[in-house]
């Protein structure tokens, strides 16, 4: 039962973190993001009350309930916006109806699975909840592992249980609800028929349900899947914002962000690779650029930077990413305050192809130290991709269709999406580099489950391709023939 | 066919045709998680009729397993957990170096606990290994619900370990 109540706990956070947006994202949306908004706010705090060593489940839920009103009543300042209670109040049903009723499956299924890493994370939130701080937890776990995942556990202690079994599955419940809801919304939007909202939405949730690695996902007590639901949240939600001329709730993408750049020590890189892309669009002002980086810019630099730097490891550490982690905060902050200056908007426009560079020089530089690391990387990757990692036929389909529509797709905007998804499997590599050793052939390889971090992206992606292939290819046949030629060109 | 046409045909195939694959490459090549691999566990009644504890097992099992297995390789006797002090006894609890099982109770050493907590390996003569790079499947076998005292057998087969409820290897040998 305290399961279930944390469960709607954290939900309730995130209605009252989106109930500024709530017209905006409709009934629909606050139900399909507000779990996963309300468990980034708690994440962020209980890191925070944490490293004051005042960390308690109930005061780190009761916290995060107050910065929640607080982010909401300054959104309200803005005099154009007002909450519409019955749009409010559908959504919260809806949220708390998913909530609940995910966590009554979750309790009764009993399917929470374990492996040697889910361990580390439970030993943490057992530390965690016995002293209340850092202190007791091992230095070279938590600066490897970091605090969120177990932060996650933690509400496990409420009732003494030790883990909790309904909130992993609630994650990938609240992913897939999130996918429906904006591939949806965008759909309606683009006025694809409605036979083909429907054959893409069954057809995506079936290949998603059929892949055995992300139904272990759900079950399983790590933070894979929190993460690639927060980065699909915060992309999809900052994308829909920039395509939609609605600026103005980008704020919850930043929420989004800044919990996912604790979440894993290799986050901050996966978020420049997407959040550039979304900095460096012309039609964001000043204003909305240091909504989506400033929450990241700031608890990366106090979480890297000042909580953890004591628990730094001396010598024998092959990855320590607290300064690299400080400086791309810092410099994502940076480049948000100056990419409106007329002077750069070449510059800034070709931000994101230099982060894509940098990136490749990065790894190449790795490659002529080490080139027999990056080869058996590879095919360890590639082995588990196509066999070991549990992930069946997902990667033998997904990238042609990648390919095929970055190259012939139409989607609006689409290198906030198409950029960040190719700098992730360019820096997957690279992370091999970083922690000192190849990755290896089996299923809980590091890379392998990193794989699921943009799986809800890639589909998301390819739906909205396939929803406005849907509408070109009818209006095309529509066409009179005398006009194909500007069609194919408009394509 | 025009470019549009193309890749919404593309895209609708190839999930559609991901999907049905998976169904095949699953349930024939890696039965796992999605299709329940649990060879027994506790009961809905209650019932603690076979329990199997692997990499992919569940807290209470992988709880269960890593008792016994100790037990078992301290030359000692098993005695079955009720099913509410299997509740009370989570895996947690062994991360705070501490395991009760009925009225036992032991201090586990850091070592000792994390080799319990997954990273448990044999060197093939009973002992505990020292390593925490490879996991071992292990499994209990018993037929037992009732608790108090079960004395068990500890098998190595293809470097997994087995568990085995006496009376039951009693029975299966009869």
């Amino acid at each position: 039962m305290i399961h279930l109540m944390v469960a709607l706990w954290l939900t309730a956070i995130g209605v009252v973190a989106v109930a500024p947006a709530a017209n905006w994202l409709t009934p629909f949306g606050v139900g399909a993001v507000a779990p996963a908004v309300g468990s980034a706010i708690y994440v962020v705090v209980g890191a925070l009350l944490a490293a004051m060593d005042s960390f308690g489940v109930i005061s780190a839920l009761s916290a995060s309930t107050i910065v929640a009103a607080v982010v909401s009543a300054v959104i309200l300042r803005a005099p154009s916006i007002r909450i519409d209670a019955r749009r409010l109040a559908a959504g919260t049903l809806i949220a708390t109806s998913l909530a609940a009723s995910v966590s009554v499956l979750a309790l009764n299924i009993h399917a929470t699975r374990l492996t040697n890493d889910s361990f580390g994370y439970l030993r943490a939130a057992s530390s965690l909840e016995q002293t209340g701080g850092l202190e007791a937890l091992d230095n070279l776990q938590l600066v490897k592992q970091q605090l969120t995942v177990s932060l996650i556990q933690a509400t496990g202690w409420v009732d003494g249980t030790g883990y909790s079994p309904v909130l992993s599955p609630l994650f990938g419940a609240t992913t897939l609800a999130a996918i429906g809801w904006l591939a949806i919304r965008v759909m309606k939007r683009d006025r694809v028929p409605t036979r083909w909202q429907v054959a893409l939405l069954a057809a995506a949730g079936a290949l998603l349900l059929t892949t055995n690695r992300f139904v272990y996902n759900l079950t399983y007590v790590n933070g894979h899947l929190f993460l690639a639901m927060l980065l699909l949240i915060a992309v999809g939600l900052s994308w829909l914002a920039v395509t939609e001329g609605e600026h103005r709730f980008l704020y919850i993408a930043g929420i989004a962000f800044a919990a996912v750049a604790i979440t894993r020590a290799e986050s901050l890189m996966v978020i420049a690779l997407f959040m550039i892309p979304i900095i460096s669009t012309q039609q964001l002002t000043l204003r909305d650029r240091l909504v989506v980086t400033l929450p990241t810019a700031i608890v990366s630099a106090t979480w890297f930077g000042l909580v953890l730097r004591p628990h730094l490891p001396g010598s024998g550490v092959g990855f320590t990413p607290l300064f690299g982690n400080v400086a791309i905060a810092v410099l994502l902050a940076v480049f948000a305050s100056i990419a409106g200056v007329p002077r750069l908007r070449r510059v800034v426009r070709m931000a994101p192809w230099l982060t894509l560079g940098g990136a490749f020089l990065l790894l190449a530089y790795h490659i002529q130290s080490d080139p027999q690391l990056l080869l058996t990387s590879m095919n360890s990757m590639a082995v588990n991709a196509a066999y070991w990692g549990f992930w069946g036929f997902f990667w033998y389909i997904i990238p042609p269709l990648l390919i095929a529509t970055i190259v012939i797709g139409n989607v609006d905007e689409d290198r906030l999406w198409n950029l960040g998804i190719a700098g992730f499997f360019l820096t997957l590599p690279l992370t091999g580099y970083l922690r000192g050793s190849a990755f290896r052939v089996g299923s809980g390889d590091s890379a392998n489950r990193m794989l699921m971090h943009v799986v809800p992206l890639l589909i998301l992606y390819l739906l909205l391709a396939a929803g406005r292939a849907s509408i070109n290819g009818n209006r095309q046949d529509d066409a009179p023939a005398a006009t194909d030629a500007v069609a194919e060109s408009a394509d | 066919m025009r470019s549009s046409a193309r890749l919404l045909a593309l895209i609708t195939g190839g999930f559609i045709l991901g999907s049905v694959a998976n169904l095949f490459w699953e349930t024939r090549v890696v039965p796992d998680v999605a299709h329940g691999e649990r060879i027994a566990v506790l009961r809905d009644d209650g019932r603690l009729v076979t329990l199997t504890g692997s990499t992919r097992s569940t807290p209470k099992e992988r709880f269960l397993a890593a008792t016994a297995l100790l037990e078992i390789a301290r030359g000692g006797t098993l005695r079955v957990p009720s099913e509410d002090s299997v509740d009370r006894y989570t895996v947690t609890r062994l991360a705070r170096m501490t395991v009760e099982v009925a009225d036992y109770r032991s201090e586990l050493t850091e070592t000792e606990a994390l080799h319990l907590l997954g990273f448990v390996r044999f060197d093939g003569r009973g002992q505990l290994g020292d390593s925490t790079s490879s996991a071992v499947e292990f499994y209990i076998i018993s037929s037992s619900n009732e608790p108090g005292p079960l004395s068990m057998s500890l098998l190595f087969h293809n470097g997994a370990a087995f568990i085995v409820d006496d009376d039951l290897m009693g029975e299966l040998r009869r």
